[in-house]
């Protein structure tokens, strides 16, 4: 069969079927015949209510003919749908081609716009039960909420609802159903209505929902005592972020003002209207504080970032010097002259972290300095030392040398009493013709200062450390005359627990560089150079070209404590 | 079609300025208020409302709101830029919250399907005129059912012209359900001319026991099977370019109900509330 071709070709174009094109189904209409999807729909159609209106092909017409008493029903079936019928009216004038009735269908349009009512219907009845289930906070709920917000106790405050899981605690509308929660926004500031006052909302407003917060933070005095006003909370704190802590806040939040030069000058003025003292704020808790001077114009430099414009660290924006009494020589210590074990001394020697791994543990005489500066003061006795610390305790010790010696004889397994007094009288002796007098020995203790003239200078090989230098308490110490009962005074040694105490540091999380990479504590030579890093030296990583956080938050806390913090949680 | 480009090119150039606008805006915003959210939103429903109203002014055209034509355009361009607010809107993050992901998911289907249909208005009228037998979507029943009862007509008249029952009954067998109704709804979509290869080859395999005048009837059969398969072909399509407005219509609504809602809470529960 050659007219037959086996595959039909894609580019074939058919030719548009035969139809009437003067018909219009009328699509737009909700209801359509029910015959339509037969092909054969009746040309009256459904009525607008989805009501079949087939009665008949045609309404037959009586015609007469004049002098005709009877007439003739004429079809009257358009010539559309197949013209005049053969067999004509019935005899009473009915037709005599009735149109099967059918059961109206909605159309295509009219389905969808079912389906859209339908569909909107069902999503106001799930929002309904969803806003007056029992699990409506959950669901209504931006996120889940962190650990410091969270919790029974938290739901238990006074200003929840009970089982909305401490949501009333934050959220006034929380205390009611879904029409204290059109209240509450139609109430709120700006309201829902009034978009347009939105753009004059500035950043770090207190809010409604700010207040809140302080009903379990009182008082908002947690940062410089110049701000010149309070900072929204929830500006910076976002909740429903998650589980676990609060997300950091955002650089833009302290921009606001530390960006904002017309901030800053009215923080300027309001801290050179208020006494110094108000500044000094900061609660010890027991550490020791390098005390940084206020700069004349407070903290008000107005900067962008870490990296570009942050203001050089105060110690060494105003040159400050360690004031430590304590005479301390790093770079000393560093070299290869002074050596522990047969190596030579290196920082974690002496600096050894803390628990948390963050700071270091308080340099202490016993701990770090005593194994090499031992204070050997009698050559031939090394194992007696006079005490560390308290210069009445050195004087005691020194005026009870023979009862020390004495012990001292006992400890090194003399028994007799005779043999004892015979050593003792034998190393007092020794001891007078170096000192002369028990008044010079402890001249010599106190005070003397050069390492060249060693008290210890001449013990037997063996009986005296390798380092045993003690030169006197002067070597080390600020000792000055003048002190109680004759006493020299000795000015304590402070050395603070933390320098920038502004910024959080984490030693532990700095441990993949070197020590001296920040500190140069190898050109060090005196007590007075502090050895903390530039900001510059910070900012080679901390920076976009370091590829290290430079956030606010990374080193700063908003919230300083000004006396003592009580979160006011209470219950119900 | 040069008007065609350069309306193209307005409508792009006006998306563009606008999301750069909005962008610059934004930035400003972002730095000046912690509202900034708030005012995206609102920009993103009230852009929203004037897109589900497009629907609205189309049932109404006695109205002075201008050609439906221009409507639809800006009903594309601004639905694409609706996608640029919600970004921002959402800063670009996937809500944690059920109420937030039911209210990103509703979006996202109305966003999908509106572009999904976009993407049928514009590709699918011209494979239909390129396949040929264009007919409106409407009159497909009835000339379908005429087809139907040409080929009925001719199966059966051949039996006694013929005195043969091979082509009436390969008819029953094969071709009665065939043209009862549309067939091969995939098969038209994904132009794949599978089934009436196999349609025609059956012919084929026929013809060997045809008589020449089961034969000439054979061949007027194929053209009917040909023009219903092109029916069936302008049934799928035109269906298709209906059916996409079944998803984007409906949930445009629900997504507005859960806007309103997400405002109410929002105020209620947010920064603003007392």
């Amino acid at each position: 069969m050659d007219s037959l071709r086996e595959h039909a070709d894609v580019r074939d174009q058919l030719p548009s079927p035969d139809f009437d094109r003067s018909k219009y189904e009328r699509p737009n209409q909700d209801w359509e015949c029910g015959w339509t999807c037969d092909g054969c729909p009746c040309r009256i159609g459904p009525s607008p209510a989805g009501k079949c209106r087939a009665t008949a092909e045609c309404r037959p017409v009586l015609e007469k003919i004049e002098g005709q008493e009877k007439g003739r029903w004429r079809c009257t079936r358009p010539k559309e749908h197949g013209g005049p019928c053969t067999n004509g009216p019935l005899p009473d004038g009915g037709c005599a081609c009735p149109v099967p009735t059918c059961q109206p269908r909605h159309s295509l349009r009219g389905r969808r716009g079912r389906l859209s009512v339908a569909l909107a219907a069902a999503t106001l009845a799930v929002l309904l039960i969803a806003f007056y289930g029992p699990w409506r906070w959950s669901f209504i709920s931006a996120g889940p909420v962190s650990s410091d917000h969270h919790g029974v106790v938290f739901s238990q405050l006074r200003h929840s609802w009970p089982g909305d899981d401490g949501c009333g605690a934050c959220h006034t509308a929380a205390h009611g159903d879904l029409r204290e929660w059109m209240r509450a926004a139609f109430t709120a500031q700006p309201g829902p209505l009034e978009p347009h006052r939105l753009p004059r909302v500035t950043t770090g407003e207190m809010t409604g929902i700010d207040h809140n917060c302080l009903a379990c933070h009182p008082g908002h005095r947690f940062h410089q005592p110049n701000v010149t006003r309070d900072h929204s909370c929830s500006a910076c704190h976002r909740e429903h972020q998650g589980h676990g802590r609060m997300p950091a806040p955002r650089d833009t939040e302290c921009l606001s003002c530390h960006g904002n030069g017309s901030i800053m000058e009215a923080s300027l003025k309001k801290g050179e209207a208020l006494p110094p003292s108000a500044f000094n704020f900061r609660q010890a808790d027991g550490r020791v504080f390098y005390h940084v001077p206020r700069p004349e114009q407070g903290y008000t430099r107005v900067f962008q970032s870490f990296a570009a414009d942050h203001p050089e660290f105060q110690i060494h924006a105003q040159r400050l010097q360690d004031t430590n009494s304590l005479r301390f020589n790093h770079s000393l210590h560093l070299s290869e002259l002074v050596k522990l074990n047969g190596q030579a001394l290196a920082c974690a020697d002496c600096h050894k972290p803390d628990a948390a791994g963050a700071h270091f543990q308080a340099i202490t005489y016993a701990k770090h300095c005593q194994s090499c500066h031992a204070l050997q003061f009698d050559a031939r006795n090394p194992q007696l030392r006079p005490p560390h610390g308290d210069p009445g305790n050195v004087r005691a010790f020194l005026r009870s040398l023979p009862t020390q010696y004495a012990d001292l004889a006992r400890r090194s397994g003399v028994t007799a009493q005779s043999e004892t007094e015979q050593f003792v009288t034998e190393q007092m002796r020794h001891l007078r013709e170096r000192v002369m007098n028990g008044e010079n020995l402890e001249q010599q203790i106190f005070f003397a200062s050069d390492p060249s003239k060693q008290l210890a200078v001449g013990a037997a090989a063996g009986n005296v450390s390798a380092r045993a230098r003690f030169a006197g308490c002067a070597y080390c110490h600020e000792v000055k005359p003048g002190g109680a009962d004759g006493l020299p005074r000795i000015t304590p040694v402070v050395t603070p627990d933390r320098w920038l105490i502004r910024g959080e540091f984490h030693h532990a999380k700095h441990a993949i560089v070197a020590c001296t990479e920040c500190h140069s504590a190898s050109a060090s030579r005196q007590t007075a150079d502090i050895l903390l890093p530039t900001k510059q030296s910070c900012a080679e990583c901390h920076s976009p070209a370091g590829g290290v956080s430079q956030n606010c938050a990374t080193c700063h806390s908003y919230h300083t404590v000004h006396g003592p913090h009580v979160h006011q949680h209470t219950a119900r | 079609m040069k008007g065609f480009v350069r309306r193209r090119l307005l409508w792009v150039s006006l998306l563009v300025a606008a999301t750069v606008s909005v962008a610059s805006v934004y930035t400003l915003w972002a730095g000046a208020t912690t509202r900034a959210a708030y005012l995206t939103g609102w920009l993103l429903f009230g852009v929203m409302v004037v897109l589900t109203g497009y629907n609205w002014f189309k049932k109404i055209p006695y109205l002075p709101l201008g050609r439906s034509e221009v409507w639809l355009q800006f009903h594309i361009y601004a639905g694409l830029f609706t996608g640029v607010l919600f970004l921002l809107h959402v800063k670009g993050q996937w809500p944690t919250g059920w109420f937030e992901i039911v209210l990103t998911c509703l979006y996202g289907v109305v966003m999908i399907s509106g572009v999904v249909g976009l993407f049928i208005s514009r590709g699918w009228p011209k494979r239909l005129t390129a396949r040929g037998g264009e007919v409106p979507f409407d009159r497909i029943p009835i000339i379908r059912r005429e087809l139907r009862e040409r080929a009925e007509a001719m199966a059966l008249a051949v039996v006694a012209e013929a005195k043969s029952a091979t082509i009436a009954e390969f008819y029953a067998r094969r071709l009665q359900d065939f043209f009862a109704g549309s067939r091969h709804f995939l098969s038209h979509l994904f132009e794949i001319r599978q089934p009436l290869n196999a349609l025609v080859h059956e012919f084929n395999e026929l013809n060997r026991f045809l008589n020449e005048q089961e034969r000439k009837v054979a061949d007027q059969l194929v053209a009917l099977v040909r023009q219903k398969d092109g029916l069936d072909y302008q049934h799928a399509l035109q269906l298709t370019l209906r059916l996409w407005l079944f998803i984007h219509i409906p949930v445009t609504y629900s997504l507005m109900l859960w806007a309103v809602a997400h405002i109410i809470l929002v105020y209620g529960f947010s920064a603003g509330a007392r």
